[in-house]
């Protein structure tokens, strides 16, 4: 297993190789805290967010070698420590990721441990510090985190069925208390939110920036576009199948071999969603309104034509 | 030089491919040609255009143009000025995108584009 300290923008960056015990004990921090898992073939940013320290980068020799996937892998993976954009983004999205970004930034200060003298050599105290402003960052994040969803989670419910026979199967047991949000597009169509965030944000009320990937929090993110595989990286992510206790009501649509799309129930039946970054809205592609019987089973879904079906985010699932 | 999306997504990201500084000056000499107005475009799912990307002050990237349905909208901060695309903008950009190697995207969302490229 081998580590890159990404650091530098011109030459090349410091690497090194863990010895097997160190690969042993990196591999148990990492499965105590999966989120600090992020497979970089998934790209955890388009670019370079920043010039300077920007995590560090650990690669597999072999496949699995980091994490035990359960499916199997054709080519090794490589995950990010302590990318300071993820690990903010991090911060944000539940105040239990607290403790997440702390044992995070206690992995990247072992990590430096690890480095060989000649690799790091000067570099050490440099380094400290921008763990220290790291953890005290995110910390303050933190403090903010109920900002990122259209309102508080206050456990209140509206109660609303949507009018669809399959949809009230399965939202009719009593154990089922469906939370829906009134419809707030507005939130969402502004300019620091709108451009950054998706139809997966937007079903799981969760703003991220990232335009949110099923799997990609959890580090395995989907390898096919087709149901089962975009289902199974969103149950990775949280969400449930059944519904159980406060939930949000979501949809999944595919289309095959392409892409994925979801939507999100409010009170009275009526859905909407976001198509990438462009504005949240409530209509299908004939423009009617989704509602009043019609769902996302039945509107003009353009070519997202397979529906995989209704689905249950509980309200503390957030997404990356 | 300009980032250009390839807009047919909603889940997953859109393909991109940039635009060489001789490309964006084209660009913005073909967008001094449009004058007349249009009704703005209304997203679907599917492919929907193209948008032009531009970093901000706050060096995150984003969109201030779409071609696409016809139209081409012109975002000036919070306000859009939206024009008949009266001059095949989107079928030079969909050029463009072919050019830097986005053809067998193109060719798989867009069946049948050949047919009307120029």
């Amino acid at each position: 297993m081998r580590v890159t300290l990404d650091l530098f923008s011109g030459r090349p960056n410091p690497t090194w190789t863990l010895s097997g015990r160190q690969a042993r004990e990196l591999r148990g921090r990492m499965a105590g805290s999966p989120p600090l898992v992020q497979a970089a073939r998934t790209g955890p940013t388009a670019e370079p967010s920043r010039l300077g320290f920007r995590g560090f980068v650990v690669h597999e020799d072999e496949p699995g070698e980091l994490l035990p996937s359960p499916v199997p892998r054709a080519a090794p993976a490589a995950a990010r420590v302590a990318a300071p954009d993820l690990l903010a983004i991090r911060a944000e999205g539940a105040e239990e990721a607290a403790t997440a970004v702390s044992d995070e930034v206690d992995t990247a200060e072992w990590l430096i441990a690890t480095a060989p003298e000649a690799v790091v050599g000067g570099m050490v105290d440099e380094l400290a510090g921008e763990l220290r402003d790291l953890r005290s960052a995110s910390g303050a994040a933190v403090r903010t985190a109920r900002t990122t969803r259209e309102a508080p989670e206050d456990g209140s419910e509206a109660g609303a069925r949507g009018r669809d026979r399959d949809l009230d199967d399965v939202t009719g047991g009593e154990a089922c208390r469906p939370y829906l949000l009134p419809m707030n597009l507005a939130f969402w169509n502004t300019p620091g939110i709108q451009p950054y965030n998706n139809c997966y944000n937007y079903a799981t009320n969760f703003v991220s920036g990232t335009l949110a990937q099923p799997g990609r929090r959890s580090g395995w993110i989907y390898r096919a576009f087709q149901c089962s595989e975009v289902l199974e990286a969103a149950r990775r992510d949280g969400l449930e199948l059944t519904c159980d206790g406060g939930v949000r009501v979501v949809a999944l649509g595919i289309w095959p071999g392409f892409d994925f799309h979801w939507w999100r129930l409010h009170p009275d039946g009526f859905w909407a969603h976001k198509i990438g970054w462009w504005p949240a809205q409530n209509r299908d592609n004939s423009f009617r309104i989704i509602g009043n019987g019609l769902t996302p089973a039945n509107c003009d879904r353009g070519p997202y034509r397979e529906f995989c079906g209704y689905y249950f985010a509980p309200l503390s699932m957030w997404v990356l | 030089m300009s980032v250009v999306e390839l807009e047919v997504f909603a889940g997953r990201p859109n393909p991109r491919f940039t635009l060489a500084p001789a490309g964006s000056r084209h660009l913005l000499e073909l967008l001094g040609r449009l004058s007349e107005p249009a009704t703005p475009f209304r997203p679907r799912l599917g492919y929907q255009g193209l948008a032009v990307y531009a970093r901000g002050a706050d060096g995150r990237w984003r969109p201030w143009l779409h071609v696409g349905g016809g139209r081409v909208t012109v975002r000036y901060g919070p306000r859009a000025g939206v024009y008949r695309d009266t001059i095949d903008l989107e079928g030079w950009l969909l050029d463009e995108a072919d050019r830097a190697g986005l053809g067998p995207v193109l060719d798989q969302v867009l069946p049948g584009r050949r047919r009307q490229a120029r």
